[in-house]
């Protein structure tokens, strides 16, 4: 199995597509926010709270991805797709700093980013959708 | 690999409606699915007024887009325990438990529930549809 970035060649530009090349477990991510992984459902107020600050709630979003990842004994070299939804646009810049020094210099998946209008939980700004790949097994 | 739910805290299994994720093998057969709003699975384009007469009632949108995946997982041979992954597309999230409750009733008795992300937007594409569904499958191979 391997996971590779597929780019143009044009020095700066994010890969353009990840290659999954033989037998392989891809891994569905339920939606990644900045709210507790595991919660009620509604939330509590208490899980519904999150920072006002965009950087504080890219932080715990990734933390929680980092979770997600570590269950499922991947690293973030393995995630091939971000969908990243955003309800200030404005802020993708910041929030795409905050993946950047996660996933460090040497990987980037597949991403999009789009502005929706809410998310599930009042006050939150930032969910990740993630596709992910690792050895069979 | 078997297509199976990925807790990060076991312990909390039951409390959580949805899975923080599901593993799939890349030998499974997979099935990528149209979103579906409530109007029919067949309809025109552009679209017809006719066919987009939809109640306010955002169960009804919700089981009538179930209904629509019931009958197109079963045509390929699936069922609700096939799932994997669910984004769901809503125009008003005040209607997020309500949407919920819906997905329950599907998968009631299958003991499974897929991966799930949910987001609020502006619009959908066909006049009067509030919610919109996102379906990916998958069959083992073995």
């Amino acid at each position: 199995m391997s996971i590779t970035i597929a780019n143009t060649g044009i020095g700066g530009v994010d890969g353009v597509a990840v290659r999954v090349t033989g037998p392989s477990g891809l891994y569905f991510l339920s939606g990644i926010n900045p709210n507790p992984i595991y919660h009620a459902e509604p939330m509590t107020d208490a899980e519904a709270h999150v920072p006002a600050g965009i950087r504080d709630q890219a932080q715990l979003m990734l933390n929680n991805l980092a979770e997600v990842l570590g269950a499922s004994k991947l690293g973030w070299g393995s995630v091939a797709k971000i969908i990243l939804y955003l309800t200030d646009i404005r802020e993708a810049s910041t929030v795409r700093a905050a993946i950047t020094d996660r996933f460090g210099e040497d990987w980037t998946p597949a991403f999009t980013t789009v502005q929706v209008d809410n998310l599930v939980s009042r006050g939150a700004r930032v969910q990740l959708d993630v596709i992910a790949a690792g050895p069979t097994g | 690999m078997p297509i199976a739910q990925i807790h990060s805290q076991p312990e909390r299994h039951g409390e959580f409606q949805h899975p923080p994720a599901i593993s799939v093998d890349s030998n499974d057969v997979f099935f990528w699915m149209s979103g579906a709003t409530a109007i029919p699975l067949y309809h025109m384009h552009p679209h017809i007024d006719e066919e987009c007469v939809l109640p306010d009632d955002i169960r009804e949108q919700a089981r009538r887009i179930l209904t629509t995946f019931d009958e197109v997982l079963t045509f390929n041979g699936l069922g609700w325990r096939d799932v994997v992954k669910f984004s769901t597309f809503l125009t008003d999230m005040r209607e997020y438990d309500a949407v919920q409750e819906v997905i329950a009733e599907f998968f009631a008795g299958t003991g499974w529930a897929p991966a799930s992300t949910t987001v609020g937007i502006n619009a959908l594409s066909a006049p009067g549809a509030r919610m919109e569904i996102d379906v990916v499958a998958a069959k083992s191979a073995n």
